[in-house]
């Protein structure tokens, strides 16, 4: 295995474009040989991360781009990064408190964070007002063998 | 999405993997389904559903908001592990009667 394989991924920050970005995701780790459960978990995290980007980076009227960045770190972790250069988030502490939203109540269960969190073995928001976010997200494969 | 409806008793058939572009289409065709009727009961089978995220807990709970004012009952059945967790993780299974399948 070549621990300094990566992928590079842009989309636009269209919500029929999370499917494709998780699928695409998956697929690049199914060679560090995950469970299903490990794989469901990544693409889970990856399907939050994007849909952040889709729902509260850019205006409606005006999509900009969701850059996905994925890498092989040695150890047989992923590092998977979703990048916007969207309005950027306020405050990240509070972003990622469970059940904090600013969509519409009926439509976002304000746990995007937690379900990232509970999947991934770590979580890094860097997001600056005006500038965008990005979303760091690692899985160590094979942990719980 | 299919329905199925034997008198006041609903039952939803949702497949694949619902995230926020599926979730919008699925609350579209809810309102159309639920324009001239309201089950008593309504029974969700997620035995097809193979990955959902939080945009589908959202989902769920916005049918119960619906549902439970006016009385309606609301299950959901054949739920996946995998998506099991997710509903524990965001305190899902603390409103609706869940029940879970093998993997």
């Amino acid at each position: 295995m070549n621990t300094a394989n990566d992928m590079m991924l842009e989309v636009p920050a269209y919500s029929e474009n999370e499917s494709f970005v998780r699928a695409a995701v998956g697929a690049f780790a199914v060679r560090l040989n995950p469970t299903v459960e490990e794989l469901a978990d990544i693409k889970t995290a990856v399907s939050e991360a994007m849909t952040n980007a889709v729902v509260h980076a850019y205006p409606k009227e005006a999509p900009g781009r969701v850059i996905i960045r994925v890498r092989v770190l040695a150890g047989n972790v992923l590092c998977v990064e979703i990048e916007d250069n969207g309005c950027g988030i306020a405050d990240v502490e509070k972003a990622r408190t469970p059940f904090y939203t600013t969509g519409p109540v009926e439509e976002r269960a304000g746990m995007g964070f937690v379900v990232m969190e509970t999947f991934m073995d770590e979580v890094e928001v860097f997001s600056a007002e005006g500038r965008g976010t990005l979303v760091r997200m690692i899985r160590r494969i094979g942990a719980g063998e | 999405m299919q329905m199925q409806q034997e008198g006041e008793r609903m039952v939803i058939t949702l497949t694949g993997e619902i995230d926020h572009h599926a979730a919008a289409y699925l609350r579209g065709r809810y309102q159309l389904l639920m324009h001239c009727q309201t089950p008593r009961q309504l029974i969700i089978d997620m035995q097809g559903v193979t990955l959902m995220d939080s945009s589908g807990i959202g989902l769920l709970i916005g049918w119960y908001r619906k549902l439970e004012p006016v009385g309606g009952k609301m299950m959901l059945q054949g739920v996946r592990p995998q998506v099991a967790r997710v509903m524990h993780i965001s305190g899902l299974d603390q409103i609706l009667d869940i029940q879970e399948v093998a993997g």
